[in-house]
């Protein structure tokens, strides 16, 4: 030992068990945060490879402007590049609408969300990409020629020099893309193209993009209509001042602040349940004539070289949990989710990671050095300074006596009551918070309804059941519904009257539409002619019950409301009293029905493009079929993405109220194990002494519960309205059942942190117990 | 009547060559209301003796009657009441409740056993304990002697068949000491007492009725005190 800081190695390997036990909580503290912040990061830049893919890598474009101002625009030292992109024109191949898009190879690739899959990007006026689902449709490849109705009427030839990536706005409006050069668009466009022609931008890294755009706003003299931002790329940028993205800003203050603040109060708790014991060395130190700022030093040196273990250990297992989660993303589809980035880090994780590790272990270390230079030397040494020097006794008049000794082991040290309350406090108000971005996720970016369909075709002409069954038999089909629908049906009941479009549903339309049900049942509804649904709209006056006649074709039926559901997927437009579903035989009797008006495909695994393709060989050619597999899976990541870093938090939240918990009612435990030694030679049992403990623990439990609802269901309300209520309209409301759910959580983690030290202390003998105090 | 009877009471630590023989066949028994002390070197088993006896601890072998009934044959759960309802304790380094005031601490075993303590017995104890005054007072703001008197109030406050006292007056200087064995010796009389009370010190020993000697685990009966 070459200095008396050589003590402390030897001081850890005494006291493993502790030792082992602050490292274990710095790192949990250091995993905590750096997860969180690495999963956020990796969150956002999945969304922002999202967003780029789906709507290109600029941050503003510019409306109705003159060349001269593109120009001048593009000049800028803080523009890094920029662009026209011409849109809005269409026109017709093969029958099916077409839409062009001009634009040069630059800013096509950079600057929007097409991408070209094959070829050569066209030069010549005449030349030209289409996507790659025509090409497969039409037969076409490469090199081949094409003969396209341009917007003026006229046929125009054009020479494809490759294929353009599908999107899935395109698939889902049914219609086939067409790039061309400036030239060749500029040679064709009408009148439409003005209105989708755009000057995009994207700034150089580190430029303040707002005032850029002000800048640019007020030397042009361009109205706001002539300039726009792209909010939701600008967004992830930090750079964007829209509402939504503001409210979200703030929202992620106040959750970097609260998982802050558990970091610090997990590591403060872990170091103050061991203060007693480490009082007794300082102590020991003063009394053998160290300084104080000797101890300090000590203090200091102990505090860093547990960092110095506990800090690389969190950083792996916070990387290990980020990585875990973007591999679990992209485990579930690997095409769906090639956005998500794998195995890369984020150094905002880490360094916050590391701050949050040395910085709070050394402020939580210096608590004992403290009260070890308030104490005397002598009183430190000889332990006989009590746990707590209580200022008044225990109530054991209130509860039996047991009992009232474990509220007040609970209430009578304040730091301790301070640290235990406020974790409990702030895993509740952590959850409370997440639970609204779990509202903002299925609101914002909702998973597929068991009903959505893979393909949706529609035919004004009707489908006939035939074409259904013969759809059904392809391969890689999974499923084929179709709804009957009827506008404009004329409808009166005593509360209301008006038109309603009426739809019929079948078997699997009736089995998913009881998710839907608000009230009432849908039971009745499917086999038979009396019964009948209706959608929820504002300002309903009908009920469950309600007697209602339909003026139908065929004559006037009256028919009974079982029940509301709160959606229906109907394709055509709701009547005044909304939509009426009723079952395929009711449709029958009361319309002269053609055929399905709407039949929605779903695919098993194996559908694939030749799925499609059979099934659009089974329909004539002026029907709609909507290709909704690339928009459904683009809108499924968006959910799983948000969804499982979402829950990822939640559940280190749990894990963390688990531990925090366990841990300070194990040291609580441990502080006090010479005093439960003594209760019990006086004739404590030990179910007594469980009650004791137990006590003690549902003290903390539900102090920290409802101090985390006091303060958790303001901020609840708070985020709810700043994220949903202001974008959705939708009111807030208590959310009970989170709220219970954490609760059960916290006391079915107190339940779980108390069996171990409960345990410890059955093994012991009461003499051994004893002893420790002689 | 004997209140203690001890049989034949064996206590080993160890294995094999580490093997210690804290009690060796240990035999004696204790009337109702006497005042036995034990001395002893350090080490020679006396704690152990007292832990065993007040079925803290469990023997090797041997049997503990007390009132009556074999402690060892009893549930583990039978035995906690058994204690609580017929054993005191005092301890030298007093081991109260640092949270609760005198008179919780004196009533505890009661609180315990769910009983309204008996206020009349009560207050008497603290009339003969000198601690009426600060009945409301926490043990800390106490002094060493006082703690201990609490104590004692602790171990009479059950009435139990017995009291174990071990070195009641290790932690207290000389006259706090004096009164602390005063007050136990008048306890024993007035109450019938039985106390079984280890002490170093040879004239404390010399104030009970009986003094037993312990050496290397093994009892001596030196008989009634020579005064």
């Amino acid at each position: 030992m070459k200095s008396y800081l050589g003590l402390i190695p030897q001081y850890e390997r005494v006291h493993r068990k502790n030792n082992r036990i602050s490292v274990l909580c710095i790192m949990l503290s250091v995993c905590l945060v750096m997860a969180i912040f690495s999963m956020a990061d990796m969150a956002m830049r999945s969304q922002k490879n999202y967003f780029i893919k789906t709507g290109g890598e600029y941050h503003a474009a510019l409306h109705d402007v003159e060349a001269e101002t593109a120009e001048q625009v593009s000049s800028r030292v803080d523009v890094d590049l920029s662009g026209w992109v011409y849109q809005g024109s269409t026109g017709m191949l093969s029958g099916k609408a077409v839409s062009f898009v001009g634009a040069n190879e630059e800013t096509l690739e950079s600057l929007t969300e097409m991408d070209v899959t094959d070829g050569v990007y066209p030069s010549l006026p005449d030349e030209a990409l289409l996507n790659e689902s025509a090409m497969r449709q039409l037969g076409l490849s490469v090199g081949d020629y094409v003969t396209v109705t341009v917007p003026d009427g006229t046929q125009k030839q054009y020479r494809l020099t490759g294929v353009l990536a599908d999107m899935g706005s395109m698939l889902k409006a049914d219609i086939w893309g067409m790039t061309l050069c400036e030239e060749g668009f500029l040679a064709i466009a009408d009148e439409n193209a003005a209105d989708g022609t755009t000057y995009r931008i994207q700034f150089k890294n580190g430029a303040h993009i707002q005032e850029s755009i002000k800048e640019i706003k007020e030397q042009f003299g361009l109205s706001d209509g002539q300039i726009s931002e792209n909010t939701a790329l600008l967004g992830l940028m930090g750079q964007s001042e829209s509402n939504i993205m503001q409210a979200l800003y703030l929202i992620a203050a106040i959750l970097v602040f609260l998982v802050l603040i558990a970091g610090t109060v997990m590591i403060s708790a872990s170091f103050h349940a061991n203060v007693l014991e480490r009082t007794k060395i300082y102590g020991l130190l003063r009394c053998l004539g160290a300084s104080r700022k000797q101890v300090k030093h000590f203090v200091i040196l102990q505090g860093l070289r547990q960092s110095a273990k506990g800090v690389p250990i969190g950083l792996l297992a916070g990387q290990i949990v980020t990585w875990a989660a973007c591999l679990l993303l992209k485990s579930i589809s690997g095409d769906r989710f090639s956005e998500v980035p794998l195995f890369e880090f984020s150094i905002v994780g880490i360094l916050t990671g590391i701050v949050v590790g040395f910085l709070i272990v050394l402020l939580a270390s210096l608590s004992p050095a403290k009260k070890a230079s308030r104490v005397s030397p002598v009183a430190a040494i000889s332990g006989s300074s009590q746990l707590t020097q209580n200022k008044r006794a225990a109530n054991t008049k209130l509860f039996h006596v047991e009992t009232g000794m474990g509220v007040f082991h609970a209430l009578s040290g304040k730091k301790n009551l301070f640290l235990m309350t406020c974790s409990f406090a702030i895993s509740i108000m952590l959850f409370l918070a997440f639970q609204v971005m779990v509202v903002f996720l299925n609101q914002g970016m909702p998973a597929l309804a068991p009903s959505a369909g893979d393909v949706s075709i529609t035919s004004a002409m009707g489908i006939e059941p035939l074409v259904i069954e013969e759809m059904e038999a392809i391969e890689g089909v999974d499923l084929v519904f179709g709804r009957m629908e009827y506008g404009g049906l004329s409808v009166s009941s005593d509360a209301e009257t008006g038109t309603a479009t009426l739809v019929s549903y079948e078997e699997n339309q009736f089995k998913w539409a009881k998710e839907e049900l608000n009230e009432g049942n849908t039971d009745g509804v499917l086999g038979g002619t009396g019964d009948i649904l209706v959608s929820y709209r504002d300002g309903m006056q009908w009920k469950v019950g309600d007697a209602v006649t339909l003026h139908t074709p065929l004559g006037d039926k009256r028919v009974k409301i079982a029940g509301i559901l709160s959606s229906t997927n109907a394709s055509g437009e709701a009547g005044s009293l909304g939509y009426i579903i009723c079952s395929e035989g009711l449709f029958v009797e009361s319309v002269d029905a053609a055929g399905y008006t709407a039949v929605d495909i779903q695919l098993a695994g194996s559908g694939s493009d030749e799925t499609v393709s059979a099934i659009r060989r089974l329909l004539p050619a002026d029907t709609s079929i909507a290709d909704k597999r690339l928009s459904n899976s683009e809108s499924q990541s968006s959910y799983y993405t948000g969804a499982v870093f979402i829950y990822g938090f939640l559940l280190i939240i749990a894990l963390i109220t688990i531990f925090n918990i366990f841990n300070s009612m194990n040291a609580s435990v441990a502080a006090r194990t010479r005093q439960y030694g003594v209760m019990r030679s006086i004739g404590m049992g030990t179910g007594q002494l469980y009650k004791m403990i137990a006590a003690e623990a549902v003290t903390y439990a539900a102090l920290g519960c409802v101090t985390g609802c006091i303060f958790g269901v303001p901020l609840n309300k708070m985020m709810f309205q700043f994220l949903i209520a202001g974008k959705w309209g939708t009111s807030w409301q208590l959310p009970a059942a989170s709220l219970l759910l954490i609760v059960l959580l916290c006391f079915g983690s107190v339940v779980l942190a108390i069996i171990w030290p409960i345990q410890k202390i059955r093994k012991l003998s009461i003499v051994d117990t004893i002893k420790l105090q002689q | 009547m004997n209140i203690l009877e001890v049989q034949n009471l064996c206590k080993t630590y160890g294995k094999g060559e580490t093997e210690v023989r804290a009690l060796d066949n240990v035999s004696f028994s204790v009337g109702k209301g006497e005042f036995i002390s034990i001395v002893g070197e350090s080490g020679s088993g006396k704690s152990t003796l007292l832990n065993v006896v007040g079925a803290l601890d469990n023997p090797t072998s041997g049997e503990v009657l007390i009132d009556g009934k074999d402690i060892f044959s009893m549930p583990e759960k039978r035995l906690t009441v058994f204690r609580r309802q017929n054993i005191g304790f005092i301890f030298q380094s007093f081991n109260l409740i640092p949270e609760l005031n005198v008179e919780q601490n004196i009533t505890f075993p009661l609180l315990l056993d769910y009983q309204k303590p008996d206020k009349k017995y009560v207050e008497e104890l603290l009339g003969i304990l000198g601690l009426k005054e600060r009945r409301k007072h926490l043990p800390s703001e106490l002094s060493g002697g006082q703690q201990q008197r609490v104590a004692i109030g602790r171990a009479l406050a059950a009435r139990p068949a017995i009291i174990m006292a071990d070195e009641p007056t290790g932690n207290l200087d000389s006259r706090n000491s004096q009164e602390v064995i005063t007050l136990l010796k008048s306890m024993s009389a007035k109450y019938r007492q039985t106390i079984l009370m280890i002490t170093h010190n040879e004239n404390h020993a010399e104030e009970a009725d009986r003094v037993l000697r312990m050496t290397d685990g093994r009892l001596k009966d030196l008989g009634v005190a020579a005064r």
